[in-house]
């Protein structure tokens, strides 16, 4: 088996590359916390390229207006198809926000409605457990943007297993600093990525 | 009288012949009652098959004319028994016969002398004969009653067949069906919406093509009280659900609506099957292109005039289109949205329609940062699933801030998409040319050599335009050389040259054009720019190939260049869009130090593997295979089996489905559908082996 490579999808009509210390930290998660084989540095790939296929998980995040394009969507539904993970993560903390307009009408179209992940779910158990369903951001905590705290992700289901999450809870923001700073948090909610790599790798 | 032993083997003959007659009558008299019964229940209740009856009558039969033979009790009659048998009918002979076939006693010759001066051998032939008629006019009866079982189906052509094959017989075709069976009406409904008007089908096996949403109506003037209608849905494991029949006396009616999958609809009524297969065709989404902008819009010019115009496309009708617009402002985590519409047209549109607008930088408010977002939406005028949306792709439009590092101003400029056309068009001309040569006369092939020639030479000025423009040079250049470039470059044509380019001096080129040392993205080493420029400096080569060949006249060897200039123009339309943002921050980190470095312990539930997901193409050629073995044991079955893959076909597998359409019709007509059925094989057989290869996720690049 190959080792695990975090894979960042750009997209061609926002700003994908908003979070770009994302798939660093998260690396980091899984090297600290497990032994899967994880590569050093994250990947970007084009999501209309086949290369998107190599990956069992795939990032995707942004603050401006998703809009696919043919060949994007074309690719993302073959890539749900072979059991593929994706995992949206809007960079905006607000309510109905552009991104969150236009990337759930997108998947809708690609993966069908997205519905509550139920607090249960196997995906906060893959690896840590998280009791009350998806670790908060200190953006929630701190009553920025919208304040409120979300209390699901969401998700589409394919056969049996998730092949999207949708999070409105800003972890773009939250996991996006350089690893060495890792010491100075007080609760490390990365914590999360690494189930969701292992659910991506196991289910 | 002859020799008394030889009478007796004689009368031995007849006597076993009329017990294997009767053993025979009797065997079938049995096999009738099972027949009876299966007759009635195939009457009454449609099962078995007609075939199924005359295959269990058969084997009937044959275990009833079997088992007394394997008890012996049809075994040979020998000598003695025919001694015996002579014995009781004639008690004169004193049991002499019957010591006179016993090859094991002591004979002696008063023996024989007794034996024929009894009259025996007359009456007891007479009488072995009478047996033997008397067994063969018991089997003709029997055979008759089998006859009269079997035969009434027989000799209305087709029609047992029929039952088998679901269809009723070419001799009674629905609607005038025998006497007995029941006349049916189908009629095909499709939505209001579509404008389609309702018509009438034929359920003769065959295939229909219906919209989802269709009724399907059903109608008979009779029958109601043995009628059944059954549906089986593409993919359905099941038989087929039977559909709730609305009976008013004998009269009966029954709907079906399509869905999304292909049905099968089937109706029974105890004489003849009828079948249908109706093949759902979902109404399409409408089909909306963005013409203009042809490309995203990257500008510092906070006034400008964006044109948009586009075209959206339905099968059955649009409802409405417009232009939808997204103006994002703002920046880090602050960001707001505006949403507007612009070109609106609703009512019944038709098929097609245009839209166009123009949105103005200035009336928006424009700011430099702002990103806007422009796509043309459509909906249908579907009312079964609601009105389904069209959707252009999206154009982005950004204003640049002033620190924005991008020096490329706008994308590859829309002149190429007309170099593709009109370099087609001079391909189309040349190859013309080429073809009508030995036709022409020589001066007209010189004219319209020339002629292509300077048009050809005029399009690749207008590339050489595009190239130069972007990479900052001088478009003047004859030609532009590099090494290894494969022409023939005498010294006067070097020498005309003031700096053939390379691979490397037109990088640089790009390079300075864009004012920095862009490493945008993963894309090898090349930059969108140069990802562009070189194959239009590939096509700009090729065209002065081309150009050279058409005016020395030699049209023939101008095609090949010219061939090359389109596949070169072709791929510089698909290369990447521009990505401004540039790359994200590169961070290794540094796994080896950190693994298991973390403190917090997980507690993971345990997993179970995952069984593998069944291979549709694979399951589809299995059951293709064991209809074709079929095919030689029960050719109607095996048709049935047949009908039901290319239902199953007809959405996961199109091609098989066609394929096996063929072959139906082949059977059908009685001609060879070896061909056909070969072909659906080969096409079940690349399905099974080509569906479901995922690649191993694989994180390491090659």
């Amino acid at each position: 088996m190959s080792r695990f490579t975090f894979c960042t999808v750009q997209y061609e009509s926002g700003d994908w590359d908003s979070a770009p210390l994302v798939a660093a930290n998260v690396i980091d998660a899984v090297a600290r916390f497990t032994s899967i084989d994880v590569a050093p540095s994250g990947v970007v790939v084009p999501l209309a390229s086949d290369d998107v296929l190599r990956y069992p998980l795939i990032f995707l995040t942004g603050h401006l207006p998703v809009r696919f394009s043919a060949a994007e969507r074309a690719m993302l539904t073959k890539y749900l198809a072979r059991g593929g993970l994706l995992f949206v993560d809007d960079h905006n903390h607000d309510i109905d926000g552009p991104f969150h307009r236009t990337c759930t009408e997108e998947l809708a179209r690609v993966a069908g409605p997205l519905a509550r992940i139920p607090t249960r779910h196997a995906l906060y158990r893959s690896f840590f457990t998280f009791e009350n369903g998806p670790p908060n951001t200190s953006h929630e905590l701190n009553g920025w943007g919208d304040n409120l705290v979300h209390e699901h992700l969401l998700g589409a289901e394919r056969k049996g297993r998730l092949a999207v999450v949708y999070s409105n809870k800003d972890y773009s923001s939250e996991w996006s600093f350089h690893p060495e700073n890792r010491k100075f948090i007080s609760v490390d909610n990365v914590r999360f990525g690494v189930n969701l790599v292992v659910y991506a790798l196991t289910r | 009288m002859t020799d008394p032993r030889a009478r007796l083997e004689r009368l031995a003959s007849t006597l076993g012949r009329a017990r294997v007659v009767r053993a025979v009558g009797v065997a079938l008299g049995w096999a009738l009652l099972p027949l009876a019964v299966l007759a009635l229940s195939h009457v009454t209740l449609g099962f078995p098959t007609y075939r199924g009856i005359v295959a269990v009558a058969v084997v009937t039969a044959l275990v009833a004319i079997a088992a007394p033979l394997l008890q012996g009790n049809a075994a040979r009659v020998t000598a003695i028994d025919a001694a015996l048998w002579v014995e009781r009918r004639e008690p004169r002979l004193q049991w002499t016969l019957v010591t006179l076939a016993d090859a094991d006693a002591v004979h002696d010759a008063s023996l024989t002398a007794y034996v024929r001066t009894v009259a025996w051998d007359g009456p007891a032939f007479a009488e072995a004969r009478r047996r033997v008629l008397r067994a063969a006019a018991r089997l003709v009866l029997v055979v008759a009653a089998f006859a009269v079982a079997l035969v009434p189906w027989r000799t209305r052509p087709d029609a047992g067949a029929a039952i088998l094959r679901g269809t009723p017989s070419r001799a009674t075709p629905a609607g005038a069906d025998s006497p007995d069976a029941v006349s049916v009406t189908a009629r095909l409904m499709p939505p209001a919406y579509t404008g389609v008007a309702a018509r009438d089908v034929v359920l003769d096996g065959g295939v229909v093509d219906a919209i989802e949403g269709t009724r399907l109506a059903l109608t008979g003037a009779s029958g109601a009280s043995r009628v059944r209608v059954t549906v089986r849905e593409a993919g359905d494991s099941a038989v087929g659900g039977l559909v709730a029949l609305d009976r008013d006396g004998d009269s009966w009616r029954a709907t079906v609506r399509v869905g999304t999958r292909p049905l099968a609809i089937r109706v029974a009524d105890g004489v003849a099957d009828r079948s249908l297969t109706i093949a759902a065709r979902p109404d399409s989404v409408p089909e909306v292109t963005l013409e203009a902008p042809a490309a995203d819009v990257v500008t510092r010019d906070t006034t400008a005039l964006i044109a948009i115009r586009g075209r959206a496309h339905d099968d059955i009708g649009l409802r409405d289109a417009r232009i939808e617009w997204i103006l994002t402002t703002g920046g880090g985590e602050q960001f707001a949205s505006k949403v507007g519409v612009l070109g609106v047209r609703s009512g019944a549109l038709g098929r097609e329609t245009s839209v166009a607008g123009t949105l103005s930088l200035a009336t928006l408010g424009t700011r430099p940062g702002d990103v806007i977002h422009l796509r043309i939406v459509a909906h249908d005028g579907n009312t079964v699933r609601g009105a389904q949306l069209g959707t252009s792709d999206t154009r982005t439009i950004r204003i640049l801030r002033d620190e924005d590092s991008v020096a490329v101003e706008q994308l590859p400029p829309s002149p190429v998409d007309t170099s593709v056309i009109s370099q087609r068009m001079l391909l189309v001309l040349t190859e013309r040319l080429v073809g009508a040569e030995r036709r022409l006369a020589r001066q007209a092939v010189v004219d319209e050599s020339r002629r292509i020639g300077q048009l050809q030479g005029r399009l690749r000025r207008q590339v050489g335009a595009i190239v130069f423009m972007r990479t900052g040079d001088n478009p003047s250049g004859e030609h532009a050389h590099f090494a290894g470039d494969g022409h023939d470059h005498t010294a006067a044509e070097l020498a005309r040259t003031p700096a053939p380019r390379t691979p490397a001096s037109v990088l640089a080129a790009a390079d300075r054009a864009t004012a920095v040392n862009l490493a945008l993205e993963d894309h090898g080493d090349e930059t969108p720019i140069v990802a562009v420029n070189r194959p239009l400096l590939e096509a700009y080569n090729a065209m002065w190939d081309a150009t050279r060949a058409l005016e020395t006249i030699e049209p023939a060897a101008a095609i090949a260049p010219m061939r090359s200039a389109l596949a070169a123009i072709q791929r510089a339309r698909a290369a990447e869009r521009l990505y401004l943002r540039g790359a994200p921050p590169a961070v290794v980190v540094d796994v080896a130090r950190l693994r298991l470095t973390g403190t917090d312990s997980a507690r993971f539930e345990a997993r179970t593997p995952l069984s593998a997901l069944p291979d549709a193409g694979a399951t589809l050629a299995a059951r293709l295979d064991r209809a074709l073995v079929l095919l030689a044991r029960d050719a109607d079955a095996a048709r049935d089996s047949l009908r039901l893959v290319r239902l199953d076909a007809l959405v996961a597998r199109p091609a098989l489905a066609r394929a096996l359409d063929d072959a139906l019709a082949a059977i059908a007509r009685g001609t060879d559908a070896t061909g056909a059925l070969r072909n659906a094989r080969r096409l079940a057989a690349d399905g099974a082996s080509g569906v479901g290869a995922s690649p191993l996720w694989s994180g390491a690049l090659p």
